[in-house]
């Protein structure tokens, strides 16, 4: 018995011991990219998996939210073993920019995405774009008697109706817009506005759209691909997006997530293809027709489901503020909503 | 090989245990050299002082809420455990078997996975939420309802070691000389189970203190949950400082689970143990216990499979493509098994050196410290892992590669898996070697039998029980661990089942959460169903 279980044990170890030797071989390896990807690997995996089928290069992911990566990349400084810096939002990757982390990117690249969605200094680009809308029910309510602006969602005729997700970082980041766009106090006063109307807060953006639909709530913040994700499992879904119209477009962020090399990559030629493969056309149409987000690369038509946004004013934003989180963080805090 | 004598043998338990306890606390290391580097976000600067962010964190009210949280998960899943073991053991009845083994399944669910499929289950406009009128299946009751099916396979899998190990002899005597069945059980088994006991109630509350996934799903603010969330946005003092309230909370418990261990008992019996003679149960009782079983299975087993087959079942009725499940799976496993072996073979040192000791404070200081690492929340342990490994790589010629090297090893997955989950594998071993009567040892002594054979004929069999306890727990804990995985899993290019189910989640891919949610709980059980035929056989 006991030399049946030492040699179980020892071949367990072999296979062990011959994994973590490939996986160091592969980071070793001359065609091997390293990225950190804030973005989810259910949205971006089979991306990934279609640029290593089409360039021949591996890419060893590290997947992981955008702040700890962020300050992951900040910590090990030199020592970083990221070549690529694929996240969430584009905030931080300003704020490792500033800290002489990243590297400029080549013209030929960023003339290839709208100015509205790359670093004015041409440390990043962005990939794709995520909108912040309002769902809702439109069997419930019509779209006529949807709030106009964001401190609407205060009216005592929507107590305890409104969803939004607190911890959630696009929300955040939204709120974090706010404070640029109001001032520190107006935001906290509608903050607090909130509150006294009795929002419900729940633990994830999909949650929100399945209250809406549910009928939990009457609407609520989040956004905009959820709905469609949720629809692929349940076509019947009653939930539909709404974004504000120009007079509450401080409500209409988008929220840009964006790419970078780092200042100590040693692959600048993989990084730069790899790059230009997510802002090809044929990645922008995955990413449009399959993850339901904007495309980013000039001129590129959007999926016809998604809301247009060339009719809709969009909150006038510079997306390196929304990694100025910590002031929003402190703010949901102190009013208890964290 | 000969034996060593006492103090040879106390000598180097006492040096393991202390070598295994420095390795624990490394990550705790690494928090304070991140704080002593300067209590500042990383991007934003210095933080406010530290009683601004007590204030800021709003401590007070996270910690009245875990500390009635951690008290009424604990008391229940203890009580309800122990009863579970119980009818295990001594009980007849059909199913009892199955029954037992079906009430361990949750240990293969990770707590969020009931959480969000009991959420969905009991929304209002649910089949059952219409039916009862129910309200948002959320807050403080809800999650005591997760945590305790969460952790009740803790407490059964504990006592009932115990009481398969127990002398039944002793009950038997007692029972000749006129006493009452509840008086056996009171003056004669409870004493006996006292240290497993006591080890099933702490187990539970440290799983209580260090979740976050259920309450974040729940939206029950707990000083975990508040803590995630911390780290989760830099704000590293606020994180350290949660940690230390959780620590300093984590004392008075230990403090608690040392009353009710009281003295251990050693065995009294030499000789064959008397086979375990079953009894009927009456009619109520046996509803009684129907009923917990449903109760247990339906919320913490069935309930969830169902929806995360509806999920699977949608996705593959509308045609949706499913994300590569193999290659999770195979991380999975090669993480999990050999990292769950390491941990138990890590916990013997302690455990045997606790049992074992002669001093006053030794042990007690060696078994407190064992705990105190386990009621930490994997994301900051992980995160100390990583300020360890960076400070030590700056150390020397080539950080970048050290660095790697570190990472890539898996060394610090291991830590931080053996700091979050070693106190589980010592509860079980400790209980086991206490229950290991040390007359063996001296009649093998005596009979001058080799070491070798003394071992793997006597003592190693002899500690199966505990050692199978300590294996499936730190394994089932580790199959679906999410924390410690997501950062320094991750940062091996590693992807395993559990961070599957909570991105797919996150991101409305319901379809793909639903398989690798029911991969887990398949593998789970085909591992419960081979490790208990092998803990059967010998």
């Amino acid at each position: 018995m006991v030399r049946k279980l030492s040699i179980t044990i020892v071949i367990i170890l072999i296979i062990i011991g011959g994994v973590i030797f490939l996986k160091t071989r592969q980071g070793q390896s001359g065609d091997t990219l390293v990225v950190y990807s804030g973005r989810s690997a259910a949205l971006v995996a089979p991306l990934f998996q279609q640029f290593e089928q089409d360039s021949g290069i591996n890419l060893d992911v590290r997947y992981n939210d955008t702040p700890p990566l962020a300050t992951q990349v900040l910590q090990e400084g030199d020592s970083t073993p990221a070549e690529v810096l694929f996240f969430q939002d584009s905030g931080y990757l300003g704020l490792l920019a500033n800290a002489g982390l990243l590297q400029q990117l080549d013209p030929e690249i960023l003339n290839q995405v709208d100015p509205a969605f790359r670093d004015p200094g041409g440390y990043w680009v962005g990939v794709s774009g995520r909108m912040r809308v309002l769902s809702y029910d439109p069997n419930v309510i019509s779209e006529q008697d949807l709030p106009k602006t964001l401190t609407d969602l205060l009216d005592p005729k929507y107590k305890g109706q409104v969803g939004v997700t607190f911890d959630n970082p696009s929300f955040q980041a939204q709120i974090t817009a706010l404070r640029t766009l109001w001032g520190e106090q107006k935001t906290l006063e509608w903050l607090q506005g909130l509150k006294d109307n009795d929002v419900r807060n729940y633990g994830t953006s999909p949650q929100v759209v399945s209250a809406v639909a549910n009928g939990e709530i009457l609407m609520g913040l989040t956004n905009h691909y959820y709905l469609y994700n949720l629809k692929k499992n349940n076509p019947n879904l009653a939930a539909a997006n709404y974004i504000f119209p120009a007079e509450g477009k401080d409500a209409n962020l988008m929220i840009v997530s964006g790419i970078a090399i780092t200042e100590g990559s040693h692959q600048v030629a993989l990084a730069k293809k790899f790059i230009e493969y997510l802002l090809s056309p044929k990645a922008q149409q995955y990413i449009t027709m399959a993850v339901y987000e904007y495309p980013t690369r000039s001129g590129f038509a959007a999926n016809p489901e998604l809301p247009d946004i060339k009719q809709t004013e969009l909150a006038d934003i510079n997306q390196t503020v929304l990694a100025d989180l910590n002031p929003t963080i402190q703010d949901l805090q102190q009013l208890g909503l964290l | 090989m000969k034996f060593l004598s006492h103090q040879q043998i106390q000598r180097l338990l006492t040096i393991g245990a202390v070598l295994v306890l420095v390795i624990v606390l490394i990550p705790l290391i690494g928090l304070l050299l991140g704080l002593w580097a300067g209590p500042q976000h990383p991007f934003m600067g210095a933080s406010a002082s530290l009683a601004d962010i007590f204030r800021q964190a709003g401590v007070l009210k996270l910690l009245v809420n875990t500390v009635s949280l951690a008290a009424i998960v604990s008391i229940f899943s203890t009580l309800v455990g122990l009863w579970f073991a119980w009818v295990e053991q001594r009980a007849q009845y059909p199913g009892v078997k199955l029954l037992g083994v079906c009430n361990l399944l949750p240990l293969a669910m990770p707590s969020f996975v009931i959480a969000l499929t009991l959420r969905e289950t009991f929304a209002p406009s649910s089949f059952f939420g219409t039916l009862f009128h129910l309200p948002v299946f959320s807050g403080f009751v809800a999650a005591a309802i997760v945590l305790t099916i969460s952790t009740l396979p803790y407490s059964q899998l504990l006592l009932s070691a115990a009481l398969k190990r127990g002398s039944l002899s002793e009950e038997e005597a007692a029972r000749c000389l006129g006493a009452a069945k509840h008086s056996v059980f009171w003056h004669v088994v409870l004493p006996k189970l006292r240290p497993s006991f006591a080890f099933a109630w702490l187990i539970s509350i440290l799983y209580v203190i260090s979740d976050f996934g259920a309450v974040a799903i729940l939206d029950t603010p707990v000083l975990t949950w508040r803590l995630y969330q911390a780290v989760g946005y830099q704000q590293l003092s606020q994180a350290t400082l949660l940690g230390f309230v959780i620590m300093v909370f984590s004392i008075p418990v230990l403090f608690i689970a040392r009353a009710l261990h009281g003295v251990a008992l050693e065995i009294t019996q030499v000789g064959n143990p008397r086979p375990t003679v079953r009894h009927r149960l009456q009619l109520p009782t046996l509803i009684a216990t129907y009923s917990l079983h449903v109760l247990v299975i339906g919320l913490g087993v069935l309930l969830p499979v169902l929806t995360l087959g509806l999920w699977v079942y949608r996705g593959w009725l509308h045609q949706l493509v499913f994300a590569p499940i193999l290659p999770p799976i195979v991380d999975t496993l090669a993480v999990s098994i050999p990292s769950a072996l390491g941990i138990a073979v890590l916990a013997l040192l302690p455990a045997w050196a606790v049992a074992r000791s002669t001093g006053r404070y030794s042990g007690w200081l060696i078994e407190q410290s064992t705990y105190i690492t386990s009621c930490l929340p994997g994301i900051l342990l992980a995160f100390g892992l990583m300020l360890t490994s960076l400070f030590v790589s700056r150390l020397s010629t080539n950080p970048a590669f050290v660095y790697q090297l570190i990472l890539n090893s898996g060394i610090l997955l291991f830590l931080g898996y053996a700091m979050r989950f070693i106190a589980e594998a010592y509860a079980g071993l400790k209980s086991a070697i206490l229950l290991f009567d040390p007359r063996l040892t001296e009649i093998a002594r005596t009979l001058n039998t080799p070491v070798w054979t003394y071992l793997t004929k006597v003592f190693i069999p002899s500690l199966m029980p505990g050692l199978t306890v300590a294996f499936i727990l730190v394994l089932m804990n580790l199959v679906k661990e999410l924390p410690v995985s997501l950062l320094l899993g991750s940062a091996m290019g590693l992807r395993t089942l559990s961070y599957q189910v909570y991105d797919y989640y996150q991101q409305a891919f319901l379809h793909d959460a639903g398989l690798a949610g029911l991969v887990i709980l398949l593998l789970s059980f085909t591992l419960l169903t081979l490790t208990l035929r092998w803990r059967r056989h010998v």
